[in-house]
């Protein structure tokens, strides 16, 4: 087979490929004015080209899908707590005609809850969409000192137990992002938490590309069915109750994902849950320390 | 300065304040050439927006990084218009992607004619920032 030939071949090879949206290939030519050269170079630009195109519109896609998804959620689950208020407003409009106030107070009560649950996850939604990485300032921070600093704050309140993992390392990253992070996982674990004391853990563990920080806790722990579920806003919106927003997890989610990190879950029922998420070392690491111990804190 | 000339091309402004740049024989453009190329566009024209002829007739191609950085809202930052002359089939191809795929943020258009060139330039002479 002649150069010609040869590179020919390769031509509808790639153009079948182009063809099945596998922007991968490349022509290896001399670029000259040859024409055969010059229609191989343009395909390999077109190629570079469409695949960026592919790969954006791919993203739209799922954006789209998430706003379609996201729009009917919200219009759905607003929806629910107005029309609970409508027939307790009918009840109100009843008692009121025939003079009769004896459930008015708990009509009142119901309407406030409702008032308050919805307010909440307007709330949760806001802060959803507020929550994202652009505009985020790097900093150094010891890992030891955040996790020390945000269980001193919660073991002033409840009887809870935190061991948290001596001479973890110093890494770069958002700040604030880490202690809205933190405190997620933290307030979840002490939250959900149906033992006599709380034990909470913190440890984390440096790996080929990235930093893997865990939260572990001795809660009552999540069943198969809810684990994959519990960082979808779409299901979270239906567990907003007048404490929680309902979406901590996944604006913690987002935040994670918009930094390059992961975040999963390791649970089953009865036997604690352990938060795993993790900081790209991309992110670069400015100081670590070992060997590893740990400290622990108790509260009262 | 009048003149500039960086790795992959010689850049000079001319007396009615069009930057002249062209690509070297069989240059290859990636990405940090383009920002050293328009760097200099930029300390050329002592931070003016100006109109850009750019004589790609011998160059070989550049990068994808390097067709994005042109068309980029930072080479808009720093060019009014561009007049790109091509000659060869070659130029041509690499022109008419700036045309469509990468599109730039300023008026660019293919010449072969260099007086043409200029001509139509000089519309955005005045077009500073």
């Amino acid at each position: 087979m002649s150069d010609k030939e040869e590179i020919l071949t390769e031509m509808v090879e790639m153009i079948g490929a182009m063809a099945r949206l596998d922007f991968s290939r490349r022509l290896d030519i001399e670029i000259t004015n040859e024409p055969i050269n010059l229609i191989a170079f343009g395909l390999n630009m077109l190629s570079e080209e469409l695949e960026n195109n592919i790969v954006i519109r791919s993203n739209l896609e799922e954006i789209n899908s998430n706003l379609e998804k996201f729009s009917y959620t919200v219009a759905h689950d607003i929806k629910s707590p107005l029309n609970s208020s409508k027939g307790i407003i009918s009840l109100i409009e009843d008692e009121v005609k025939q003079y009769n106030n004896q459930g008015l107070n708990e009509y009142i009560e119901i309407l406030k809850n409702i008032n308050d649950r919805t307010r909440s996850m307007i709330q949760g939604i806001l802060e959803y969409s507020k929550s994202n990485a652009t505009n985020i300032t790097m900093t150094s921070i010891d890992l030891n000192d955040i996790c020390t600093k945000l269980a001193r704050d919660y073991i002033l309140k409840k009887e809870i137990h935190f061991s948290i993992e001596e001479d973890m390392p110093t890494l770069v990253y958002n700040e604030s992002a880490l202690i809205q992070i933190l405190s997620n996982l933290i307030s979840n674990a002490i939250k959900f938490n149906d033992k006599e004391i709380c034990e909470i853990s913190i440890f984390c563990k440096e790996r080929a590309f990235d930093y893997m920080i865990c939260v572990q806790d001795n809660g009552p722990g999540i069943g198969k069915q809810n684990m994959k579920f519990i960082f979808d806003l779409f299901e979270n919106l239906q567990s907003i109750n007048e404490d929680s927003t309902g979406i901590g997890l996944t604006i913690v989610k987002k935040i994670i994902m918009e930094m390059n990190g992961e975040i999963w879950v390791e649970s089953s029922l009865g036997e604690g849950s352990k938060f795993f998420f993790t900081i790209p070392k991309s992110t670069p690491l400015v100081q670590e320390k070992s060997p590893k111990h740990s400290h622990t804190f108790n509260s009262k | 300065m009048k003149e500039i000339t960086t790795k992959t091309e010689h850049l000079i402004i001319n007396d009615i304040g069009i930057i002249e740049c062209k690509t070297f024989p069989n240059s290859y453009l990636n990405l940090e050439d383009a920002i050293e190329n328009l760097n200099a566009v930029k300390a050329l024209a002592n931070g003016k927006k100006v109109p850009v002829l750019v004589d790609i007739t011998e160059t070989k191609g550049g990068s994808k990084e390097c067709r994005d950085y042109y068309a980029s809202e930072e080479a808009a930052n720093i060019q009014s218009a561009c007049a790109m002359l091509v000659e060869s089939s070659l130029s041509r191809l690499i022109g008419n992607f700036f045309l469509g795929l990468n599109k730039t943020k300023f008026p660019l258009k293919l010449f072969s004619d260099k007086n043409e060139a200029i001509y139509w330039l000089q519309n955005f002479i005045n077009d500073e920032r």
